[in-house]
């Protein structure tokens, strides 16, 4: 049986398909140990209560709410398991949408955004427009109004037809 | 972040989780079961709660079972419900399930957190209420396996350290014709100010459960009773309105008053989902 | 090269997409120590022991501070609340201690142990139970308190802590003069900015006297000052940053985790300290929007015409003022709505309870006054068996009318509502109200607004433009990037002003109050008019600069020559010409001799003809110039089950002209997707003993996706401001503004009865629909 003690201990972990040696608690955050421990401050805080969505990454490709996770469950795994962050997305074309659709305002909820959309392409890149919306009910923008980020999710999995449209 | 600190554990058998939930909370570590962690690492957040030790439940291979066996059909706890979703072999679950929380968090929760749970709206429990579920479970005394209705009133009766390995139900309680409703204040992604889940038995008469009226789960006898009958189902639903707990939750969300008017409206859909009239 | 009217996407845009945008919270240099908040428990409290003993030693903590430690009242126009609560507590989750240790979990364990113990003193639930008679008093010490930022009118003795009016012609007469009176009671409850950043600061006080303070602020310069006067510094020591901020919609314009992250540091000698809000604490200890109930009563000629207007307004401020009492007044300043009305007589209170404080709230007041208006208004159009458009249409506010504060109007200072409400009209055509099935109807419902900034008569603005060897531009103003995309509406009018491409043209999306110019506050929707003038003149001043350099090595006169794609060239011949780069940093003569110097290009720009609002009649003039709009929704709601659904949503806006089309746009669409959710779940809840019950997005309703509508419709209508730069108006609030008012029209048209208290929840229409059947 694996276990960790309490207090502070190094481990590996992945990610973006880096191994990172990573100091952490077990009551460590993924989202914690992802924006002290690591500098990756793309995932958010919003509300570390698993409302916001702000701080989604993937994890073995599925978004995940990272302030809901604890790292250790995911260090020193044999195969690794893998966590992506928005910096990992290099060039991505969910990137790309995102800017072209002016998906975002303030930006504070684009890279839990960005993961979500990405997780979808992946996971569901044939959901039809219902399913869509129902993954991005997982987060929350106040800036902007949903419309552009549906046409952002529309023009990544790359069918227009039946969606809301704003003129 | 959670401010306090406990260690973590993640057996691999239902009792090498059970003997070290054991030996913990003998030293004091006041040890919980962790699954999905929607629960224990927000209410650890806010102080609601203060474990010593957690204790993964995940890397048990039985918790994460899925699939027949010996004519019933077996769903391990530690399965999040967007597995049961993606599974989909069960439809009156997953349409359940899918209205629980977001489309991201019902790939943290699980199964066993949602019945087990202090969030006590316990929506994926209506399912097995309703079908002759059997519940197993790996307590200090060893292993169990109970009908689900004589451990679940509602709430979960467990012992201290007692786990929930997996729950089934017979077969073909999955072809059922069953429906599904979850009435929120106004937003889709809610809680309940009622969720139904109904299941019709093979000789017509409706059973259903329902969740967000008490602050857990009903069901009750008089009340399906009361949906058999002659009426439309907007009567029967009305008939049976009257068997609902004489106070209902008042919070945020609603008045109690607006939940039994919710709660007779979503009857009546039920009824003419099922019943075509 | 034209930059402005281009859809240019925002500079910092790529950081934002790939996670590399820094915000306050992103950069936590290591040794910082944190602190958090401890709040009351109670709504109202005489507050007996604060025991911090426990909680000091706790591992890692280094201090705990509590009122005792902190001897001075915050306010922006009275100076009426203590940054840690000192002998009472007013609102439930109300500042009590701080403790500062060396990480957040050693602060957060060591919280707990506070010890508060406290009597309750009787809680003054509503504005209504606190202006009744008898009613407990929240702030017995209110006629002491200093006026920082007057005109501020106290009642002292009452829990009133602001009068303001509007005195306008002779309401008698106009009573006289009216063969059809309305009147209406309105209520919108407190809401949330919910930011999706929460509020945070940092300070840390150097051994030189430099105060550096980071923070999430829409204020820098009003952080500086506060924290300058409040601590007895020069202005110069006070330091502020601020990178990008994660949304604000004026929760982030109150001063509060500043003055608190100094007395932390203060405590510490100095060591940097940060502040960050969970979203607990963003809800319920921070800052709220004001809450407002409004009597609103009309009278108007049998053909429609308006004579007279009566309104009573309590704001609903919670614990303490903050701006609550400029948001009274901006409220007086726009009261009547966009129309024409002779005689007008309008109180707004800004009353105390025992709420979380209100702040700014995207708008300034007027969704909750536009909601009341318009309700009102059609309240009238029914009395009258009159169209609602009509009416409207018929009581238009037009150049050469005036304003409630007798602010006289021109087709520059109001743009063209008449346009707006015409083609709102037409895109919403139908009727108000018809059968989609057996209990499904489909609604239509309209509304109007109006706002001008109501800001400082002396707010001021400026920028800083130097070049590059390359030729290539820096600009510097004193905004804040807070989402609207001001930082880019700045670079696109320089760009447009030096006749060069936008990428040519660097900015840097932090502010520091020390290198850049002042700019009153990221609020109001004013920085593009009012940073756009300043870096207008910047430019002008730099293009000036580099033609007298230009002329000497072209041998003519400077106003012989013109500044246009990295060139200064002779007007009449643009083939002679030097470029930029060859005079920006002086013009070196072929022997490698030089003249001129580095060209830097300074703008400013300050509010003109501004004026406070008079104490006693209201008159003045409130600001530059007016955005004025037509919005309306199209729902579908279901008789049976009361849901209902926002399908279809529209603005027509006079937008001046759009530096920035699709900004503009996405702006206004955000705007009205946040005034959907004003109106149909918005609203802080508190319970019986004043506890906030929904301090939480899981409890605290806002917009998610698939509840927008189907279709969101904006039409700009360009009538420009002419002092404005381009001619563009004030956009930034304006999207959401009557939003709420046209979703309440919608509803009351489909359920047949009129809807005056939002949010409007199924819940509320199936109580309306239950009191109709038990009136029958
Ligand atoms: C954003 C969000 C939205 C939500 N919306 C809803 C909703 O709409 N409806 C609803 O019903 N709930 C909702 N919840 C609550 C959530 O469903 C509960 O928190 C859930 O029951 C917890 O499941 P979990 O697997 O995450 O449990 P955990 O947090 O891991 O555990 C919860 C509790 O169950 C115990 N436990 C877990 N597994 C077992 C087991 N196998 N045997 C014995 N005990 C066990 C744990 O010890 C703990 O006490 C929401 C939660 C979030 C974060
Ligand atoms: S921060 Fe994780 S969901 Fe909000
Ligand atoms: S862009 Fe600001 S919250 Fe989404």
């Amino acid at each position: 049986m694996q276990s960790t003690n309490t207090g502070r201990a190094e481990h590996l972990l992945t990610v973006n398909g880096e191994q990172r040696r990573v100091s952490l608690r077990p009551a460590d955050t993924l989202l914690s140990t992802l924006r002290d421990e690591l500098g990756l401050t793309g995932a958010k805080p919003g509300c570390e209560n698993g409302d916001c969505g702000a701080c989604t990454v993937l994890v073995d490709g599925v978004p995940m709410k990272s302030c809901l996770l604890l790292t250790t469950e995911f260090v020193d795994q044999d195969p690794p398991r893998s966590v992506e962050t928005v910096e990992g997305l290099d060039g991505a074309d969910v990137q790309r949408q995102f800017l072209q659709h002016w998906a975002f305002q303030c930006g504070y909820c684009t890279s839990g955004f960005l993961m979500l959309v990405e997780g979808l392409r992946r996971q569901q890149p044939e959901a039809n427009r219902d399913e869509r919306v129902d993954w991005l009910r997982s987060n929350i923008c106040r800036c902007t109004s949903y419309a552009e980020l549906i046409h952002a999710v529309e023009a990544v999995l790359g069918h227009e037809r039946g969606a809301p449209r704003s003129s | 972040m959670i401010p306090t600190d406990f260690s973590y554990w993640r057996p691999e058998t239902a009792e090498e989780a059970v003997a070290v939930h054991q030996q913990l909370a003998d030293d004091g570590q006041h040890p919980v079961y962790y699954a999905g962690g929607t629960e224990v690492v927000t209410r650890t957040r806010l102080g609601q709660l203060t474990p010593g030790a957690v204790i993964d439940v995940k890397a048990i291979p039985e918790a994460r079972r899925l699939g027949r066996d010996g004519g019933r059909w077996h769903v391990g706890a530690a399965l999040s419900l967007a597995d049961l979703i993606h599974d989909g072999s069960w439809p009156l679950l997953a349409r359940v399930a899918e209205r629980v929380a977001d489309h991201t968090t019902r790939s943290h929760i699980t199964l066993g957190g949602n019945l087990a749970g202090t969030i006590a709206y316990r929506e994926a429990a209506l399912p097995f209420w309703l079908a002759d579920a059997d519940v197993a479970t790996v307590g200090p005394h060893g292993r169990r396996t109970a009908r689900f209705h004589d451990r679940f009133d509602g709430t979960l009766a467990l012992d201290p350290g007692e786990l929930v390995v997996s729950l089934s139900v017979p077969d073909g309680v999955r072809q059922q014709p069953s429906y599904a409703q979850k009435a929120t204040r106004l937003d889709y992604v809610d809680y309940p100010l009622v969720t139904i889940a109904a299941l019709r038995g093979a000789e017509g008469q409706v059973h259903v459960a329902l969740s967000g009226l008490k602050p857990e789960p009903f069901r009750s006898a008089a009340l399906d009773a009361a949906l058999i009958g002659s009426g439309s189902s907007a009567d029967r639903a009305e008939r049976a309105a009257r068997h609902l707990p004489v106070t209902l939750v008042q919070d945020l969300h609603g008045t109690g008053d607006y939940r039994r008017f919710v709660a007779q409206t979503v009857l009546a859909d039920a009824l003419t989902a099922l019943e075509g009239h | 090269m034209h930059a402005v009217g281009q859809s240019v996407a925002r500079k910092e845009a790529p950081n934002k997409v790939t996670g590399r945008a820094r915000y306050n919270g992103d950069a936590t240099p290591v040794g910082t120590l944190t602190a958090v908040i401890v709040p009351s428990r109670h709504a109202h409290a005489r507050l007996r022991q604060v025991d911090v003993a426990p909680a000091r030693r706790m591992p890692g903590v280094v201090a705990v501070l509590t009122g005792q430690d902190a001897d001075l009242l915050c306010g922006e126009v009275l100076e009426d609340r203590p940054p840690l609560a000192r002998g009472t507590v007013r609102y439930h989750g109300e500042p009590v201690a701080l403790v500062i240790a060396h990480g957040e979990a050693e602060a957060r364990a060591a919280a707990r142990r506070v010890a508060i113990d406290c009597a309750p003193l009787p809680l003054v639930a509503s504005v209504e139970a606190a202006v009744a008679p008898d009613a407990p008093l929240i702030h017995p010490e209110l006629g002491a308190y200093k006026r920082a930022q007057p005109p501020v009118v106290p009642k002292p003795r009452t829990n009133i802590a602001d009068h303001a009016k509007i005195r306008r012609g002779d309401p008698a007469e106009g009573w006289a003069a009216s063969d059809v009176t309305v009147s209406g009671h309105y209520t919108v409850p407190q809401v949330d900015h919910a930011a999706m950043e929460t509020r945070s600061a940092r300070v840390e006080i150097l051994h030189d006297g430099r105060v550096i303070v980071q923070s999430t602020t829409q204020a820098p310069f009003e952080v500086q000052k506060l924290l300058a006067q409040s601590f007895h510094l020069q202005q110069g020591q006070v330091i502020v940053d601020v990178p990008l901020v994660g949304g604000a919609f004026g929760g982030k314009a109150a001063v509060q985790l500043e003055v608190l992250a100094y007395l932390a540091s203060r405590a510490v000698n100095g060591r940097p300290v940060q502040l960050v809000n969970s979203r607990e604490e963003d809800m319920a200890t921070s800052p709220v929007g004001m809450g407002l109930v409004a009597d609103v009563k009309l009278g108007a000629t049998r053909d429609g015409l308006l004579q007279v207007a009566e309104l009573t307004f309590l704001l609903d401020t919670g614990a303490y003022t903050d701006s609550t009492p400029r948001v009274a007044r901006a409220i007086c300043s726009e009261c009547t709505g966009p129309y024409r009305v002779e005689n007008v007589r309008c109180d707004a209170y800004t009353v105390y309870t025992n709420h979380t404080y209100a702040t700014a709230f995207r708008g300034f007041g007027h969704f909750p006054l536009t909601f009341a208006i318009e309700r009102t208004m059609d309240r009238l159009a029914a009395t009258l068996g009159m169209d609602p458009v009509e009416l409207r249409r018929k009581n238009l506010i037009g150049p050469g009318d005036r304003t409630p504060t007798r602010m006289m109007l021109t087709r520059s200072t109001l743009g063209d509502p008449r346009t707006c409400l015409d083609r709102a009209a037409a895109l919403l055509a139908g009727p108000p109200v018809q059968p989609t099935g057996p209990h499904t109807v489909r609604a239509r419902g309209l509304a109007l607004f109006w706002k001008t900034s109501s800001s400082p008569p002396n707010a001021i603005s400026g920028a800083l433009v130097s070049f590059n060897q390359d030729g290539s531009v820096n600009l510097s103003t004193g905004t804040v990037e807070v989402g609207a995309g001001t930082k880019t509406t700045s670079a696109q009018i320089l760009a447009e002003q030096l006749g060069i491409d936008v990428d040519q043209v660097h900015i840097h999306t932090h502010i520091n109050t020390k290198v850049d110019p002042e700019h009153w506050k990221t609020v109001a929707s004013m920085s593009t008019f009012m940073a756009g003038r300043a870096v207008m003149e910047a430019a002008e001043d730099a293009k000036a600069q580099l033609k007298s350099v230009a002329a000497i090595a072209l041998k003519c006169a400077p106003g012989d020559l013109s500044v246009g794609q990295g060139r200064v060239f002779l007007t009449a011949d643009p083939n002679v010409s030097v470029t930029v780069s060859d005079v920006a940093h002086g013009y070196s003569y072929p022997g490698g001799d030089a003249v001129g110097g580095q060209i830097i290009g300074r703008g400013s720009y300050i509010m003109r003809h501004l004026t406070l609002l008079d104490e006693e009649t209201g008159e003045g003039h409130p600001g530059p110039s007016f955005t004025v709009g037509a919005q309306g929704v199209e729902i579908d709601l279901d008789t049976r089950t009361w849901q209902y659904r926002v399908v279809r949503a529209l603005t027509v806006v006079d937008a001046g002209r759009a530096i920035n089309p699709a900004g503009a746009r996405a702006m206004l669409q955000g705007g009205m997707c946040m005034g959907i959710g004003l109106a149909t779940r918005e609203g802080v809840l508190y319970d019986r003993d004043g506890q906030r019950l929904n301090n939480q997005l899981r409890t605290y309703k806002v917009m998610r996706a698939g509840e927008q509508p189907d279709a969101y419709v904006v039409e700009l209508v360009e009538t420009p401001q002419i002092d404005a730069p381009f001619g563009a108006r004030a956009l930034g609030e304006h999207g959401l503004l009557a939003m709420p008012a046209a979703v309440a029209a919608a509803v009351s048209h489909a359920i047949g009865r009129p809807v005056d208290h939002l949010p409007i929840t199924p819940e509320s229409l199936w109580q309306l629909s239950r009191s109709a059947e038990a009136a029958r």
